[in-house]
């Protein structure tokens, strides 16, 4: 008889083999010298795979000790989270000098956040970023690093740095014609470039005629030529003088727009001044410390701002949400006109404004308030707005839930399981709006860009679900229930806990930042180790 | 009673009490046997967090079905059963189409393995991460008849009836993902 193969061997030494088949093969191996050896080693290794499979699960994450590197990255964390907030409280104080507090909420905090990010980059990093490929390479390099890092598995590693490199590559490549860096950067009056032009340096200015779209980052950006295309631009100080007859999307300190604008502005800086020259086709978006807003606008105008000064014509609805609104001259608003103000002081409308539709008022000082700060928890809105709040923070965590069960079985235990997401949701909460506005400046990243922003946007409000979730399931385990709690108590017990902790006066912005910290944290964590668990890595020969 | 330890007879005794729906002592139950159940929702389920969820949800069925609970059967095979048609579910959910346990398409050839060398001694290092990894690393089709074989310890037809399949192709997975944990395992080992 020849010998069985492996397979029916195999299943000899688990003991799986039909009776009359097992006795046949039980023969053979007394007597063979090939197979004997074989069998016993392959019981040896069903017993070794019992073993090991069962001390596997001892390697519990939560019983682990924490490594020394954990330790010292939660420590550079912790200190870097304190500088930032120190700077950022800083910084929230100058703001709060210049413009009315009370408009210094949440969402213009965060894109002032955003505009400090990239103003200390121009600023300080100026010289840094007159090879603004360098500092691409760099944030590449520092993200693939950190995917080798955190993605510790050679294949997924290797993977997230080759696309990496090819991103970059591809961006680099598709540029290459028109990449243009270092020092100064002109593109005199009489020439054409029949294509989309990549401009970084010191200063760039556009005399002459682009006809695809311009993407610019340096510290002083100037347009006197024309552009066909979009505008994107980047910049510490950015002039329009010429025409551009797209888009324009500028992030900054200093706007200044005197020529005309095809389609739409949306800008993103500390001072916005559209001149009476310029005029935009579509609508004007500004978030700005201060806007200055002369030009006609052939839409609809919405400003976020400190100050807004409006002396142009708006063909339909103007909105502006600003801690001062003046509105002088002749102006015409085709549409509805809405203020948001801090009070009545704050709006001054001239008598000849005129408006179309309705006009309506909104100021900060109607709300019913007593004597200071604590007086909102006077005000049953307060409570009527934490109420829908929770209800939609509950459903929106029951669909999360169902959809990613894992973004909640985070187990918050010992210090380092909130040090180290509380680290990691800092660095998203800065990196990631740097790392997606440089991402934007390429051709090729932008529709990445893109999508990140809107996933960073999602995650800033999911942030506060995610942490109720988990902190309601531990509060609750804390207390004994020992099959674990069902999730929507938790998910409820948890966010109250965390409305209720925001709310206290004066600690509850720091609660809120920590808690969307963490949120961030966790959510990155999770997202990785779920991406880490469900990969299956090609496995190599 | 001859050939019952004390020990037995106090597992006996919390079962008796749990039965009757006292608290106190499904507590203890679970403790006791949480980290057997919640083995076997890492081995077949892959996913730490997933696992840790899941046991969860065994120890809720566990508790509803308790007092049906059969004393002349094994206690062990009772609950790895529960756990195991609960990953198995949730594996399906996982993959809509529930062709989880097909088999691939390297699957249809049976035969002599390339590399007969078995896995024992590769894995004397006693690399338990590593062998946790590999584990983690195996497509379900193959690291779920694994984890009933070898953690649970079914036989080939109860983990074919658990899995929808034949006893065949039971013994086909068993043997492909062996090879597999070999070829994954071999380069670790020689490392030094």
């Amino acid at each position: 008889m020849s010998c069985p193969t492996e397979a029916v061997l195999a299943v000899y030494a688990d003991g799986e083999l039909p009776p009359e088949e097992a006795r046949r093969t039980e023969a053979h191996i007394a007597a063979c010298p090939r197979c004997q050896p074989l069998v016993e080693a392959l019981h040896g290794e069903s017993r070794l795979l019992t073993r090991l499979l069962d001390e596997a699960v001892a390697t519990e994450p939560a019983e682990a000790e924490t490594s020394w590197a954990d330790r010292v990255t939660a420590l550079l964390v912790v200190v870097a989270a304190g500088a930032g907030i120190q700077a950022l409280w800083r910084w929230l104080g100058t703001l709060g000098e210049q413009t009315s507090v009370s408009i210094v909420d949440t969402r213009s905090l965060m894109v002032s956040a955003l505009f400090e990010a990239v103003f200390y980059l121009l600023r300080e990093g100026a010289s840094m970023l007159t090879s603004f490929m360098t500092v691409l390479g760099l944030f590449f390099f520092a993200a693939g690093f950190v995917g080798l890092w955190y993605w510790r598995r050679r294949t997924a590693g290797v993977m997230v740095l080759t696309a990496l490199v090819a991103l970059a590559a591809s961006s680099a490549s598709a540029l290459e014609r028109r990449v243009v860096k270092d020092g100064n950067v002109t593109i005199p009056a009489d020439e054409t470039i029949d294509d989309s032009v990549f401009a970084a340096g010191e200063t760039v200015s556009v005399d002459g005629i682009i006809t695809g779209n311009l993407l610019v980052c340096a510290r002083r950006v100037s347009v006197r030529g024309t552009v066909k295309g979009d505008l994107v631009a980047l910049g510490q100080r950015i002039e329009l003088d010429g025409k551009v007859e797209g888009n324009v999307v500028t992030a900054g300190e200093e706007l200044a727009v005197r020529g005309p604008i095809g389609r739409s502005l949306h800008a993103f800086v500390k001072h916005a001044g559209i001149d009476r020259e310029a005029k935009i086709e579509w609508d004007s978006i500004t978030f700005a410390q201060a806007a200055d807003l002369e030009g006609q606008v052939g839409r609809d105008l919405l400003v976020f701002a400190g100050i807004t000064n409006l002396r142009g014509d708006v063909a339909r609805h103007a909105s502006a949400w600003t801690g001062h609104l003046k509105v002088e001259g002749p102006v015409k608003i085709g549409g509805d006109f809405t203020a948001h103000t801090a009070d009545k002081d704050h709006l001054n409308v001239d008598s000849r404004v005129t408006v179309v539709g309705k006009t309506e008022t909104h100021f900060e000082s109607d709300k019913p308030k007593g004597s200071g700060k604590g007086s909102r928890y006077a005000s049953p809105s307060f409570y009527v707005w934490k109420t829908v709040w929770l209800a939609a923070a509950f459903l929106t965590g029951l669909v999360l839930s169902r959809l990613w069960p894992s973004f909640f079985a985070y187990r918050l235990g010992n210090t380092s399981s909130i040090l180290k997401p509380l680290g990691i949701g800092f660095l998203v909460l800065v990196a990631a709006p740097i790392g997606i506005l440089l991402l934007g400046v390429t051709l090729v990243g932008l529709p990445l860009a893109l999508l990140l922003l809107a996933l960073w946007i999602a995650s800033l409000y999911l942030s506060g679900i995610v942490v109720g979730g988990i902190a309601g399931r531990a509060l609750l385990e804390r207390r004994g229930a020992v099959p674990p709690p069902p999730f929507p108590l938790a998910l409820i017990v948890g966010l109250l806990v965390v409305a209720v902790a925001a709310s206290i006066p004066y600690l509850g912005g720091l609660v809120r930042f920590c808690v969307l910290l963490l949120g961030l944290g966790i959510a990155t964590v999770q997202a990785a180790r779920t991406w880490r668990g469900t990969a299956t890595p090609s496995v190599s020969p | 009673m001859v050939g019952v330890s004390a020990e037995d007879a106090a597992l006996h005794d919390v079962l008796a009490r749990a039965q009757g729906g006292d608290g106190e002592a499904f507590g203890e139950f679970y403790r006791r046997f949480s980290r057997r159940v919640f083995g076997l929702c890492l081995h077949v389920l892959g996913v730490r967090e997933d696992a840790e969820d899941a046991t969860g949800e065994v120890f809720l069925r566990v508790r509803g079905a308790l007092s049906r609970y059969d004393t002349s059967q094994p206690l062990d095979a009772w609950l790895m059963r529960i756990a195991t048609n609960l990953c198995v579910d949730r594996l399906r959910r996982r993959q809509r189409e529930g062709r989880l346990f097909a088999p691939g398409a390297d699957e249809a050839v049976e035969g002599q393995a390339a590399e007969p060398s078995p896995l024992a001694e590769m894995m004397e290092k006693e690399q338990r991460e590593i062998v946790a990894q590999a584990m983690e690393a195996l497509p379900d089709r193959y690291r779920v008849p694994i984890a009933l074989r070898y953690y649970a310890e079914m036989s080939y037809d109860e983990i074919a009836e658990r899995l929808g399949q034949t006893r065949q192709e039971v013994a086909t997975s068993l043997f492909r993902a062996k090879q597999r944990l070999r070829r994954t395992l071999a380069p670790a080992s020689e490392a030094p």
